[in-house]
């Protein structure tokens, strides 16, 4: 890592308050170093981008710090305050209060720094589904919300403006604005009666006034998600049914679609096993997405943006995908009702990289530098055993704590651009590529531990070798030795299994060649 | 003396089945034709007889000798054709898999369960009045075949038509008499917006 990268900095948040530690990798024995000291509160947001925090304390204030030097930026008394919502780069923050009249305006758009309100609005309850009310993209330079059969687009410099123009789509249920950047808007419109449901994409220039860029229309579908790739090129929808109409699932049904801008691509995701998407996730670099999907055990493939299937990852009991921010790893998990598998992939070298296990996870995420994996316990979904567990990148564990209660713990965002590549897997891998293929066939007991070797593209997993394994230069000798030595320093039953089966062959020759019977 | 230009190549596409009344075979078919919306037992038969037709194929190939130039060439083309329309996967690239088709592989490549596996209806029934009625496309050419073999690549392709009133173009018949009418017939058909 270069010596400007920022440090890695972890928020926990237990029933008594959040603190923020400084991150990974810490010095063994030690407990990580505080940064700041413990505040109550009762929910706690990051900003997209890093750089602010969100502390709310229900029904009472929010709380705006600034994430580099700890300190509060703004305070935000706000009686009945309900949910808080802070832009990308925390320049504004939404909030919703309990309202009692329909003269007091509910909804507010404040300025954090300047603590002015900027655009207020009635607004009689809310769903989890329509906060918060304004997107942002990620650079604030598009601002929209959903109101009913129209999206508005607020001008951001100015919201005192109210709403500047606005796309019609009738019936519209949910939106998703593209982020990175903010050039487009994604709208779902639910089934009618004979009319299917609709995923439609706008652009959102105030020039192109409603002109649809993409549609995909599909029947049995209740809700969607939406996944928008980095620079908005690529939507990939998932549509859920509750009901399942070919009778295969209690649960419903899913299907994934993919939406191109460019109208190159506009349809389904060719997944070739039956049974629920359990997770779709892009890449970092927004030009390939994995899907888990099936009926357990899952299967796991990568696609490219145009959604041919780049790598078959296997099959396993695996719901979850986490792709590294710094690009070059991915891992494979099952959390939830599974029992905590992670499969560490290397994506570009086709590899599996290590097994292990995470029991009872609740949330897992990369560190923004790619380096250290974290999963958590935490307290509403699982009461006892919480804690945090954090990996590095190849699945070992490098650190463990266990709390009495713990509610929420997150990296402090950071752009992966910031920090250097990770240099330490790539020097050892070198090293041991070119023993790759002879290595394949001594290591029988790494087959086994690997499972089901993913189909024909990648290349079937080998031994892992830690890459800091102090004495490599030994281990390239035990490499050397072992191929050199296949023919004369096997074991003693592997010895007499050769030669029973070549007896056998020698019988089966004979067999064949006295009487012409068929084979195959 | 027969006319040359009256004279055309025909041939059966189905077998009658050799019991009329064997009940197990009729319950057999009966969720067949069920399962997969299919309008008669005859389009059931037509399909039975097709996968009999390669089935004899590839066990009559399979006597020849393993080098025969005849059995390598008809071999490889039978097993590419069943690759194409997705009959065989990937990896089942030996004639024996050949022999273990059944009639419901088939089934399920046609272009009506298709459609409704791809979540464009909300039944079989449905798929198969979608297809007849010219709302669905396969690339650029729009199919008004239910029992339509669809190829491997083309199954990512099935799409609404781009003049159906499903898939972006103008309202039908019926919503625009149904629209005119409502807007009072005044100005010539109350535009809707399109859905």
């Amino acid at each position: 890592m270069t010596s400007q990268a920022p440090a890695l900095e972890i928020l926990v948040r237990e029933p008594d308050g959040f603190s923020v530690w400084s991150g990974p990798p810490y010095p063994p024995g030690s407990s990580p170093p505080q940064r700041l000291p413990k505040t109550p509160c009762s929910a706690t947001y990051f900003s997209r981008d890093g750089s602010r925090l969100l502390v709310t304390v229900a029904s009472v204030s929010a709380t705006v710090y600034d994430c580099r030097t700890l300190s509060v930026v703004r305070s935000f008394d706000l009686p009945g305050l309900l949910a808080a919502a802070l832009s990308p780069t925390g320049t504004f923050l939404q909030t919703f209060q309990k309202s009692s009249s329909p003269q007091e305006k509910n909804v507010t758009v404040w300025h954090v720094d300047t603590a002015t309100a900027l655009y207020q609005h009635y607004q009689k309850n809310m769903s989890k589904a329509t906060w918060p009310m304004v997107q942002f993209s990620a650079d604030e330079s598009v601002a929209c919300r959903m109101m009913t059969n129209e999206i508005q687009f607020f001008d951001p410099k100015d919201f005192t403006k109210g709403f500047g123009y606005k796309i019609r789509l009738p019936g519209i249920a949910a939106m998703q604005l593209a982020s990175a950047p903010g050039s487009h808007v994604a709208g779902f419109v639910p089934e009618t009666k004979g009319v299917p449901a609709s995923v439609q994409i706008f652009s959102c220039d105030k020039d192109a006034q409603g002109q649809v860029v993409a549609r995909r229309s599909f029947f049995r579908c209740s809700t969607v998600q939406f996944h928008w790739n980095k620079g908005s090129t690529g939507l990939l929808v998932i549509a859920q049914a509750d009901v399942d109409k070919t009778n295969q699932s209690y649960y419903g049904e899913t299907k994934l679609n993919y939406l191109t801008t460019d109208r190159a691509f506009e349809g389904m995701v060719p997944l070739k096993k039956d049974g629920p998407v359990h997770d779709v996730q892009w890449s970092y670099s927004g030009s390939e997405f994995a899907v888990v999907y099936g009926f357990m055990p899952a299967r796991a493939t990568i696609f490219n943006k145009k959604c041919n299937p780049l790598i078959e990852l296997g099959e396993g009991p695996y719901n979850t995908i986490r792709w590294n921010p710094k690009g070059r790893f991915i891992v494979l998990a099952g959390f939830g009702n599974l029992p905590g598998d992670m499969a560490f992939w290397d994506y570009s070298e086709k590899k599996l990289i290590g097994k292990t296990k995470a029991e009872c996870s609740v949330t897992s995420e990369w560190a923004p530098d790619g380096c250290h994996f974290m999963t958590a316990t935490t307290a509403p979904r699982l009461q006892i055993d919480n804690g945090i567990k954090i990996f590095d990148h190849n699945g070992s564990l490098q650190f463990k704590k266990m709390f009495e209660k713990l509610y929420q713990v997150d990296w402090k965002p950071e752009a992966p651009e910031r920090f250097g590549d990770i240099t330490g897997l790539t020097t050892s891998l070198g090293s041991i590529k070119i023993e790759e293929t002879k290595k394949q066939a001594q290591g029988s007991k790494s087959a086994q531990a690997s499972g089901k070797a993913p189909a024909n593209i990648a290349a079937k997993p080998t031994a892992y070798r830690p890459p800091q394994s102090k004495n490599s230069a030994e281990l390239q000798d035990k490499l050397f030795g072992g191929l050199a030595s296949t023919g004369g320093e096997m074991s003693k039953n592997a010895l007499r299994n050769k030669k029973r089966r070549e007896k056998q062959k020698e019988k089966k020759a004979a067999d064949a060649s006295g009487s012409p019977a068929d084979d195959s | 003396m027969v006319h040359v230009s009256f004279y055309r190549n025909y041939g059966k596409t189905f077998k009658k089945p050799r019991r009329p009344y064997e009940k197990e075979r009729l319950d057999a078919e009966l969720k067949l034709v069920g399962e997969y919306g299919l309008r008669c037992k005859r389009e059931l038969w037509r399909v039975q007889y097709a996968l009999s037709r390669i089935r004899n194929a590839a066990r009559h190939l399979l006597t020849l000798d393993e080098k025969n130039p005849r059995r390598i060439f008809e071999g490889e083309a039978l097993l590419r054709r069943m690759n194409r329309y997705g009959l065989l996967a990937e990896g089942q690239n030996k004639l024996d898999y050949v022999l273990a088709l059944t009639a419901e592989n088939f089934l399920a490549r046609r272009l009506q369960t298709l459609v409704f596996k791809a979540g464009m209806a909300k039944s079989i029934h449905h798929a198969r009045v979608l297809i007849r009625q010219r709302h669905i496309r396969v690339g650029r050419q729009i199919v008004n075949v239910p029992s339509f073999m669809v190829r491997l690549e083309s199954e990512k392709h099935i799409d609404f038509s781009l003049t159906s009133p499903f898939g972006g173009g103008p309202a039908g018949r019926v919503k625009r008499k149904n629209s005119k009418r409502a807007s009072g017939g005044g100005d010539g058909g109350g535009d809707e917006d399109e859905e």
